[in-house]
């Protein structure tokens, strides 16, 4: 089959390249999917679990690509909940193959059912996003109706889903960004708009859920501007900040079929609206994931997706 | 750290060996449990998952032992839901294994917090049979009040924890096996026993879901006494028994937070009783898994004492 492999950490996206891979086999709980799309996210080539297995022995030639839409094509030995034919979408495990190829190999219990009304470019843009949204603001960030919420990149694939999913649940939204993202923002259903180059985050006031996508100096001074019993959620590593009265946590996205349904069910619904960036397809990927100082202008902030079947 | 290591598959149990390992390291996600008792599966030797990963690549020197009890020592990149300190219990990955051993690495979705009052060997008993019979009954059987159940091998690990489950959601529970063990399917609330050496399984009449845990001769003979609409649930692997009008399932159970919680509310409840036939120590694990006379119920052994 075709894949993107890379073999090279040093060389970064310019090291992918289109490939001929042998297809994948289903191991125990697996399922085997015709991939239709395939989501990518730009910093995977510097996540060990890209590089090494769970043991750290190197696993280079590797497919990157963890989001993927498709079809069902084979079970594993004692697969159950996952029929053959079956359109599904999730996430493949961090430490195996990924979803940048014609086929891939994952445990059933990460995929869910992908309904027949929803595109598999859809589909494919939705796991990382929205599970880590729905994580971040529900089993770790404990979000309820009439709290305020701070989400960081709010224009950004993480950000637009944080935004929506805490409006829905009754939240007060502000957003952030740059200058240019403000409209974006905005219309994905923020309250209000602070632009981190120009406006003072310390304007802000008192909230309760900061959602963190940058770190750093952000991730600091946002931590003080959260309330009593407020929660810096974080995706960008273990926190060096904390709110003076208040939990940080950290976490790395794990994919549950439930919450997938859940996520799905409310883009069915036209209560959520997906952010996709570039579509391309397998044979175009290596150039439309390498971005190019011309497309880094265009400040193109959506979510790439691969459409590798047709 | 010591573990229990295999490296030749033709060996079977009695190529197990107590050796000295490297303590394992948590990666995304994980956990590192400091292990007090640990669960070993009979047939585990024989799965492909313990010699090979899912790239078909060799990964002896293997450490058996999928289930676990413990107390949560470190914990991986991103990790959530789980403390250091905490009592845990569950199921590893079947590809990675590695309970019998002072310590192992487990994704933290396949633990869940395990009671201060109930004992690590307890919990060690419960992951691979409970969550068997409960994925079996209950996701795969749609099993509810009032429905018959036909329990193979009822006084096993698997066999009992189905029983008792199915008692009680309200079905009607026979239980099946040998003679000597009618006395331990009744007492675990089969309502009928059937021997299958002595008795005529096609005298049990119509149920709704067959329990299977033998596979073979057992299961298609089983299917012949499924009523309309029900179903033949198998542990042992693909089978060609198939109700005439009914549906067949074979699983391979899947550890699952939720339902963790769920068995071991059961169990503190004293609505479920766990079946452990033998406890042994890390040291006398070897011999206690090569005896020779076959017993029914869990060898859990107790890695910390």
């Amino acid at each position: 089959m075709k894949a993107i492999v890379v073999t090279d950490q040093a060389a970064g996206a310019a090291g992918m390249k289109l490939a001929e891979r042998p297809e994948p086999q289903a191991a125990i709980n697996d399922v085997v999917v015709q991939v239709h799309a395939s989501g990518f996210v730009p910093t995977e080539l510097a996540w060990p679990p890209t590089w090494t297995d769970r043991l750290d022995r190197d696993r280079t030639p590797s497919i990157p690509g963890h989001e993927l839409a498709g079809v069902v094509t084979a079970l594993g030995y004692g697969t159950t909940g996952l029929s053959i034919g079956q359109r599904v979408f999730g996430l493949a495990d961090w430490y195996r193959d990924g979803t940048l190829a014609e086929y891939v190999a994952v445990e059933a219990r990460n995929l869910a059912p992908l309904p027949g009304d929803v595109d598999f470019t859809v589909g494919a843009s939705l796991p990382i996003s929205g599970l880590t949204a729905w994580q971040g603001l529900y089993q770790h960030g404990y979000l309820q109706a009439g709290q305020s919420v701070l989400a960081h990149g709010a224009a950004g694939a993480v950000g637009t889903m944080v935004t929506q999913l805490a409006r829905e649940a009754g939240a007060y939204v502000i957003g952030t960004g740059r200058a240019a993202d403000r409209q974006k923002a905005l219309n994905f259903g923020a309250h209000e708009f602070v632009d981190l180059d120009n406006d003072a985050l310390e304007d802000v006031g008192g909230v309760d859920l900061v959602f963190d996508v940058i770190g750093g100096d952000i991730q600091k001074r946002s931590a003080g501007l959260i309330r009593a019993g407020g929660t810096l959620v974080s995706i960008v590593g273990p926190t060096e900040a904390r709110p003076a009265d208040g939990l940080a946590v950290d976490f790395v996205v794990e994919s549950d079929r439930a919450q997938l349904s859940e996520i799905v069910q409310r883009l069915r619904d036209g209560r959520l609206r997906t952010n996709i960036g570039n579509i391309a397809t397998l044979d175009d990927a290596v150039t439309a994931l390498n971005p190019t100082e011309r497309i880094k202008a265009k400040r193109i902030t959506g979510k790439p997706i691969i459409r590798v079947r047709p | 750290m010591k573990a229990i290591v295999v490296t030749d598959q033709a060996a079977g149990m009695a190529g197990m060996k107590l050796a000295e390992r490297p303590k394992p390291q948590a990666t995304i996600n994980d956990v590192v449990v400091q292990v007090h008792a640990s669960g070993f599966t009979w047939d585990e030797l024989s799965w492909p998952s313990t010699w090979t990963d899912r790239l078909g690549r060799d990964r002896t020197p293997v450490i058996p032992g999928q289930e676990l009890a413990g107390v949560v020592t470190a914990l991986g990149y991103g990790t959530t839901g789980l403390s250091v300190g905490q009592r845990v219990f569950g199921l590893t990955d079947s590809y990675r294994g590695g309970t019998l051993a002072e310590y192992v690495a487990v994704e933290a979705r396949n633990l869940a917090p395990l009671p201060g009052d109930v004992d690590f060997t307890v919990g060690a008993s419960l992951a691979m049979p409970g969550l068997t019979a409960w994925q079996g009954l209950f996701e795969h059987g749609h099993l509810h009040a009032g429905q018959s159940v036909l329990v193979h091998g009822a006084a096993g690990a698997v066999g009992s924890m189905v029983t008792q489950f199915a008692r009680e959601v309200g079905a009607y529970v026979i239980g099946t096996g040998r003679v000597a063990h009618r006395q331990k399917v009744l007492d675990f609330g089969a309502q009928e026993f059937v021997d299958l050496e002595n008795d005529a399984l096609e005298d049990v009449g119509g149920v709704d879901l067959v329990f299977d845990v033998f596979g073979g001769d057992i299961a298609k003979r089983s299917v012949a006494v499924i009523r309309a609409g029900g179903t033949l649930v198998t542990i042992a692997g693909p089978t060609e028994a198939r109700p005439a009008d009914g549906l067949t399932i074979d699983f391979v159970v899947v550890s699952d937070r939720a339902q963790l919680t769920e068995i071991i509310r059961r169990v503190r409840d004293g609505r479920l009783r766990t079946n452990i036939a033998t406890v042994a120590t890390l040291y006398d694990a070897v011999a206690a898994f090569n005896r020779t006379e076959r017993r029914k119920g869990k060898t859990i052994i107790r890695v910390r004492p």
